[in-house]
């Protein structure tokens, strides 16, 4: 029995490697009837797969044309309309680099007319809509008594995030106001001051301006202010983190590392995994130009990077972001935070990464 | 995984079709270059290679493997294919080329840094015979005689380092997600 086992892990490992020859595929084919835990088995080919990644040298993008070749494919094995490639989110990889007469017109071979001209009319109407509801919205606005939140959407800010050029930079367009009484609108100065903050500046990132780079690219993130709602006294994240840490029984916490030995980084993670829910705390991370770049956090599920949002920093201070997972996350491993592009990446690198926390 | 690429293709959301080019394009790229050097094989073979990824997207299985692994896995086999149907030459200088020292590059994409570090390290368990004929049956898709003339080696040697260092690995890699075969025969 152990031999044949051995017999069929070396046919399986030959398949992979060489090939087998007709005799060679019977004998296994026979073989997977006395153990066919191995009828599907595909560990081999994973195992090489794995291994083929050594040393790959990834010096090229995948070339324009042949992302023109390979969405003309995707057009014709899915029926992928222009409108859902208008909102794929290429902008940050070499398809940007295309000249958008080369997209036309593989649109144009690959799409019914009727197709687009029935999303043309569907997006005219649309954006008639949107304008008709953003004048009403105007004209009630300033007609009525304007709720808090609307009249100065940066109440939702800290004083000393209001403070930061980098948070006041923040682009209006990507912000989602929170009705008056959601728990960033009532902080006071005072509720902020636990004993740390008392001996640094400290900025509060909220949910506003802690952003998925997906909601960040998302129009609909853009949203009318509710009318306002007597405000209810909520806890903030200072006060959010100390509850989760004290009754999350599963919860973590661990330290932030510098990825580069010569720069420090201060602070931790929280994260209950039960809770899906968490907070970093960070101190001493440079301040960035947020019109050219962001910080972004990572937690790796296992080995899989998962966003968990993009900030700013101010000059100073110290920021707690709560941690907003773009899935479920399973296995939290480690924590990290890259520096990337203004609006965050499907994808980072290595170099990017400038602070990790292990679990 | 809900936001798994390969999940959106299978469950039909066309914007991640977009999204698997962007993140994994200059993977496969990258792959076919190193074992086509002909620049319109690679092209050919590219896409090939994703209209098999989107087609058997709904076979992956994040319990199983990496979607880095998984489309690696297809690439590889779609290579092999088109390799062994040309009559190539291999596509390095000397045998000193033939190495699986990690490499010092710091760009590349955090996915396949991690599934590489994983594989180099039980790649480095191995003899250097072993990993030599590994290297060239893997990465470069030689025969197994085609690596005996290169090595000198007789063809029943270089077959064996080669299953031999391919079972030691997947166990090494199996047992790292924790699922080897041990695993799976003490809980059954």
């Amino acid at each position: 029995m152990e031999k044949d086992k051995e017999r069929m892990l070396e046919l399986l490992a030959d398949r992979t490697l060489f090939g087998l020859t007709e005799a060679e595929a019977a004998e296994l084919e026979n073989l997977k009837k006395i153990f066919p835990e191995f009828e599907n088995d595909d560990s081999f080919e994973m195992a090489a797969a794995q291994i083929n990644l050594i040393n790959l040298e990834m010096d090229d993008s995948l070339p324009p044309h042949l992302q023109t070749k390979l969405a003309a494919q995707a057009e014709k094995v899915f029926g992928i309309t222009p409108e859902a490639r208008e909102f794929s989110s290429f902008e940050n990889n070499q398809a940007a680099e295309l000249p958008q007469d080369v997209f036309a017109r593989s649109i144009d071979e690959f799409a019914p007319k009727s197709s687009i001209w029935n999303w043309k009319w569907l997006g005219l109407a649309a954006a008639a809509t949107a304008c008709i509801a953003l004048a009403i919205s105007l004209w009630l606005a300033s007609s009525q008594p304007k709720p808090e939140i609307a009249d100065e959407p940066k109440v939702v800010q800290t004083p000393e995030s209001v403070k930061s050029p980098e948070l006041a930079q923040i682009p209006e367009s990507v912000k989602t106001p929170e009705p008056v009484g959601s728990p960033e609108s009532v902080k006071t100065p005072e509720v902020e001051k636990t004993p740390e903050s008392a001996q640094i500046p400290k900025t509060v990132i909220t949910p506003e301006n802690f952003k998925t780079p997906e909601s960040a690219k998302n129009p609909d993130s853009v949203k009318i202010p509710a009318p306002a709602k007597t405000p209810t006294p909520e806890l903030s994240a200072v006060q959010r983190r100390e509850q989760l840490l004290a009754s999350a029984p599963d919860v973590v916490q661990t330290n932030w590392t510098a990825v580069k030995g010569d720069k420090r980084v201060l602070g931790d993670v929280v994260w209950s995994n039960a809770q899906q829910k968490g907070y970093i705390r960070l101190r001493d991370l440079p301040a960035l130009d947020a019109s050219r770049e962001t910080y972004q956090l990572w937690i790796f599920d296992d080995k899989t990077p998962v966003s968990g949002g993009i900030f700013n920093v101010g000059k100073t201070g110290e920021v707690i972001i709560p941690i907003n997972a773009q899935s479920k996350i399973k296995n939290p491993k480690q924590f990290a935070v890259s520096k990337e592009k203004a609006g965050g990446v499907v994808v980072t690198k290595p170099d990017r990464i400038v602070a990790v926390a292990k679990i | 995984m809900p936001n798994s690429i390969l999940y959106r293709i299978a469950s039909g959301d066309k914007t991640a079709v977009q999204d698997c080019l962007k993140t994994y394009g200059g993977l496969v790229w990258a792959l076919a270059k190193r074992m086509l050097p002909n620049q319109n094989d690679a092209e050919d073979a590219v896409q090939d290679i994703f209209i098999d990824v989107w087609k058997n997207a709904e076979r992956f299985d994040e319990e199983r493997s990496s979607e880095t692994t998984f489309i690696a896995m297809l690439a590889r086999r779609r290579l092999i294919d088109r390799l062994r149907k040309s009559n190539r030459q291999p596509n390095f200088d000397s045998l000193e080329d033939v190495t699986f020292e990690p490499s010092k590059r710091t760009d590349l994409d955090i996915h396949i840094s991690i599934e590489a570090k994983e594989a180099a390290e039980a790649v480095r368990d191995l003899r250097p015979e072993q990993q030599q004929v590994l290297f060239l049956s893997i990465c470069q898709g030689l025969t197994h005689q085609e690596i005996a003339d290169l090595t000198k080696m007789p063809i029943g040697t270089v077959k064996t380092h080669a299953r031999r260092g391919l079972i030691e690995i997947r166990e090494a890699l199996l047992k790292s997600s924790g699922a080897s075969d041990e695993i799976k025969e003490v809980s059954a």
